[in-house]
């Protein structure tokens, strides 16, 4: 019986793994097409991955200038998040619990109105898109509200009692943010750097509205190839040799982290 | 001890000032723009005029709104948004207890499992589940198929969101809680209904609404999995938008804007409780 | 060491900050010629381009204008996706030097003063720059441009220097559709080929189908009146323009109902999705501009797409259709010099066979080399049987007779260039005042 159960929830998270990972292998797969099209197999070969690779075309430089992107705006979020966050733990109650409440409206907010709105705002100042300014001010919008949810617990969780101690051994209130509290919260700023990474490499609505015309996200570029031509057949077969790679990479992490763990367990025997 | 003190919370609440400003320039003014388009003409005068045309369509009140377009464009999203999030906390809760009551070491690995095919572009993701489609035969093959692949498109896209919430607060669940309700008899049925549905509460409120509204307005998966064929509300804004009607666009997001308080509003989402972190930031 | 943080985070702040600012110095400097126009509207080089391996047309442009000038400029190209994305983003605030709408938008721009009218260099033929005057179609320029009245009365003329034209009809598989059933628009409505068509997603070219629907029976009688001599050619075109520009309330709720029963019987909308899938059999159908319909049958015999070569086939509907004309204007403020420069450059005959082999649509350019490069694509070879007589006087002037095969009389030929007869059919769209263009748009929301 006990076995039976047990069968059955292994078969579930099997299923929903399936379902996860089969579209994304079915795309590794039509990497090797030497084909353009998915619908036409003719023959295995790694075209794809050469025109990705080469940097005369679109893809590769899109990728790189995506994560550029991305680490910037982690950047701007996680700096303006972290000071935030220690800002709003720190104000009066009603200071505090108004700023959180501000602060979850772009995290639940429908990220076309917060583009949209965004936008009207970006035309009203009328500021030059071609800046880059919109674009990173824009999705920094969308990342730092998570950099504070996700260093705030962390606060809550710190002890106080270091913070004043060190100021009673003479620490100045700046030199005691710096050595006291930030290591302290330092997950909590790390994990939101990577958040608003994702976040930003994900973003299509509030690119695709305040972008500059010459410069493309992986998400707006993808988006706009939806043609069915033949330049665009191509870029978008050297996207799903992108994806393959991330695949290949994604197996490696977590036959990584399995052998870590596998590895930890064996010498906590020892 | 009294002197300094002052000076230092003082300092510490500097801090914030900078991030309110970032947050009524960028969250706060953007927001009020739209109330504006909402309600002004196009030479500025205050008017009710977008109102009228949404719920007035054809001079038949609201009779004649419950017929409109945009009403069942409305209707559409809430059909679509609420089987997608059902579907999700149908998948997800079952997948995140049985990781996190799993006897297995590595559980945070079975979990990554879950969750790094976010670290493919989603645009990419459901690109891919377009050519799947595509080769099932089942893309753009009726209404019907349009709606059901629009969903499979959601779930695929926001599980993750649904699954790391639960997790995190499955896993926290005091274990003697559970072996106290066993020895006072309890079935292991009554005790997980008892206990550890009422203790994931927070993991599942946070779950719903980090995919009950995405799923209303994510307009690229609907556009992508239907030959854009399925029309939800977040597509229905940018088509406004686009197409020179920005006061009738700031209308729709102004009436999608009191739904997203209203939710979150009933859903406790504003409260200063600890929240379970959304979009999983515990992720990392 | 934890004291060092604070200026290193100042640092790599500024950094951060001013990566972006530095990148955009240097679009703000007059020596970059903005332009803003279609997907897929001009040679990108590549292997694909008729000159295979050369660069894309406007980074030639740079060292062609360099030679000419000694300046040097950048050229940043924009491709957009329809009309009204290019007038939004106008609206929201983006500039550009050169823009390539169609004539609606231009008497639009035109009557919203965003736009200026070409200077009057440029139209000396004496220059020897002037590539666009001395090659441009007479056709083009005497019989349309400078027939067609702005809004403010002045002539289109002085605004635009044409690039490409065509009209929209139905590509259409002849396998599984007779040209009788697409030579009406009522097509689109027709329930025996549910989900087998596809139309446009934008508000005019939707619109303008929805009109040749409610107007075909009266446009089909006019026509035959016509025929019969009732009346005269001038008169036909006239009512003819009229009955397709209508957009008055009570025509407008008319064709609404009518695009909601062709958006129930759709495969569905698109822009340019829909190339491909005709090709592969997803659809039997589809609205189309001439170029992309051009494109669309060359892929139709592409051995790389589908194994059995396809010969679709493109039809004008019979009632009436749509004449466009995709034309560069100058916005306000634009660099005039460069602009013009690279409207002229585009008009050189070798840069102008390269255009239409690379994207298939066809120049407002006629010329000699022109001509030939038409008729070494069309034209008949020695072991075809019964080659045909095909005229293309009117464009290209007296003389130009092209010998080609039987089905290019409804095939890519057929689309590059109508016959004379099927162009006086074929209407030019009039913009909407501010009003109609709310009452259409919303219109159009309410279908799409």
């Amino acid at each position: 019986m006990v076995k039976c159960k047990c069968i059955l929830k292994w078969a579930f998270i099997g299923l929903i793994l399936a379902f996860i990972y089969f579209p994304i292998l079915f795309l590794t797969v039509n990497s090797f097409n030497e084909s353009d099209h998915i619908q036409n197999w003719t023959g295995f070969g790694f075209d794809h991955y050469a025109y990705f690779f080469s940097f005369e075309n679109e893809p590769i430089r899109v990728v790189l200038q995506t994560l550029l992107l991305a680490v910037i705006v982690a950047f701007l979020s996680t700096v303006f998040g972290t000071f935030g966050a220690i800002g709003i733990f720190y104000s009066k109650k009603r200071t505090s619990s108004m700023l959180t409440a501000v602060n979850r409206i772009p995290v639940i907010n429908a990220d076309v109105v917060t583009a949209i709105s965004f936008a009207l705002l970006v035309s009203f100042l009328n500021i030059d898109k071609s800046t880059y300014i919109p674009l990173v001010l824009g999705q920094t919008l969308l990342c730092a509200p998570f950099v504070v949810l996700s260093i705030i617990p962390k606060l809550r969780q710190m002890d106080n009692n270091l913070y004043e101690a060190a100021l009673d051994l003479g620490a100045t209130p700046k030199k005691a943010l710096f050595s006291v509290i930030i290591p302290q919260i330092l997950p909590g700023i790390v994990s939101g750097f990577l958040l608003s990474i994702t976040l930003s490499l994900d973003d299509y609505v509030i690119a695709a509205y305040t972008k500059p015309d010459s410069f493309t996200t992986i998400s707006t570029h993808i988006y706009g190839l939806d043609k069915n031509n033949i330049l665009g057949a191509k870029i978008k077969a050297a996207y799903w040799a992108f994806t393959a790679i991330i695949f290949f990479i994604i197996v490696l992490v977590v036959i990584v982290s399995n052998v870590v763990t596998y590895k930890k367990a064996r010498s906590k025997k020892r | 001890m009294t002197k300094t003190k002052p000076k230092l919370h003082f300092s510490r609440k500097l801090l914030a000032i900078p991030y309110a400003l970032f947050l009524a320039v960028f969250v706060v003014v953007p927001l009020l723009i739209v109330v504006y388009y909402a309600f002004t003409s196009d030479d500025g005068k205050f008017t009710f005029e977008y109102v009228r045309v949404f719920f007035d369509k054809n001079g038949n009140g609201l009779k004649g709104f419950l017929t409109s377009y945009n009403f069942k464009t409305i209707m559409r999203s809430l059909f679509i948004s609420f089987m997608s999030t059902i579907v999700c906390l149908l998948i997800a809760y079952p997948v995140a207890y049985i990781i996190a009551n799993c006897k297995l070491k590595n559980k945070s690995t079975l979990l990554l499992l879950f969750i790094v095919p976010m670290w493919v572009n989603f645009v990419l993701r459901i690109n891919a589940l377009k050519e799947l489609f595509v080769w099932l035969g089942t893309y753009n093959k009726s209404d019907a198929w349009n709606i059901v692949n629009t969903i499979i498109g959601m779930v695929y896209d926001f599980l993750p969101f649904m699954i790391l919430p639960i997790y995190t607060t499955i896993i926290k669940i005091d274990k003697s809680y559970l072996e106290a309700a066993k020895d006072l008899g309890a079935t292991p049925a009554k005790a997980f209904v008892k206990v550890t549905l009422p203790l994931s509460k927070a993991g599942i409120v946070s779950g719903i609404s980090m995919v009950f509204l995405p799923s209303m307005t994510n307009y690229v998966v609907s556009n992508y999995l239907s030959f854009r064929n399925v029309k939800i509300i977040g597509k229905l804004i940018d088509d406004y938008f686009t197409g020179d009607l920005w006061h009738d666009g700031s209308f729709i997001s102004l009436i999608l804007l009191l739904f997203m308080f209203l939710v979150t509003w009933l859903t406790g989402g504003f409260d200063e409780d600890e929240q379970t972190n959304t979009r999983g930031a515990s992720l990392w | 060491m934890k004291k060092r943080f604070l200026p290193f985070a100042l640092i790599a702040c500024l950094a951060a900050t001013a990566l972006p600012l530095t990148a955009c110095t240097d679009t703000q400097e007059e020596n970059v010629l903005r332009i803003a126009s279609w997907d897929e509207y001009i040679d990108e080089g590549g292997a694909d381009s008729y000159v295979e391996g050369s660069r894309a047309l406007y980074e030639e442009f740079e060292d062609w204008y360099f030679e000419q000038t000694g300046k040097r400029i950048t050229v940043d190209y924009v491709p957009l996706q329809d009309n009204e994305t290019m007038y939004n983003k106008i609206k929201m605030g983006d500039r550009y030097d050169l823009l390539c709408p169609s004539e609606y938008m231009i008497m639009k721009l035109a009557a919203e003063d965003m736009i200026q009218k070409l200077p009057s260099s440029f139209f000396d033929p004496s220059l020897d720059n002037n590539y666009y005057v001395r090659n441009v179609s007479d056709y083009i320029q005497k019989e349309v441009f400078e027939r067609t009245e702005m809004t403010d009365g002045s002539k289109l003329s002085e605004y635009t220097a044409g690039y490409m034209w065509g009209s929209t009809g139905f590509v259409y598989n002849p396998e599984k559709i007779s040209a009788d059933e697409v030579k009406r628009w009522s097509v689109l409505t027709n329930e025996a080929y549910v989900r087998k068509i596809t139309a446009k997603d934008n508000v005019r070219d939707s619109y303008f189908a929805g009109l040749g629907m409610y107007y075909e029976a009266e446009l089909l009688a006019l026509k035959t009146r016509l025929n019969d001599g009732a009346i005269t050619l001038e008169s036909y075109k006239k009512q003819l323009s009229e009955k397709m520009n209508d957009s008055s309330v009570g025509t407008m709720s008319e064709v609404q109902k009518l695009l909601e029963k062709m958006r129930g019987n759709l495969y569905g909308l698109e822009t340019d999705e829909g190339k491909l899938d005709i090709v592969t059999g997803r659809f039997d159908v589809s609205y189309q501009w001439s170029g992309d319909a051009v494109y669309t049958l060359d892929m139709g015999e592409d051995d790389e797409i589908t194994d059995e070569p396809l010969a679709l086939e493109y039809c004008i509907p019979e009632a009436a259709s749509n004449l466009w004309f995709d034309g560069w204007v100058l916005m306000k403020d634009a660099n005039v010099d460069a602009a013009t420069a690279f409207i002229n450059f585009l008009s050189i005959p070798e840069n102008v066979v390269r255009n239409m082999y690379y994207i298939g649509y066809t120049s407002c350019i006629a010329g000699d080399e022109v001509f030939s490069y038409v008729e070494e694509t069309y034209g008949a070879d020695e072991t075809e049987e019964a080659p045909v007589s095909y005229d293309l006087s009117y464009f290209f002037g007296d003389g130009h007779q092209l010998l080609t095969s039987e089905d290019q009389t409804r095939r890519q030929l057929f689309a590059q260039y109508p016959t004379r007869d099927t162009i006086d059919r074929l209407v030019v769209m009039k913009p909407f005042d501010r009003e109609t263009n709310e009452r259409a748009n919303r219109m159009w929301n309410t279908i799409k």
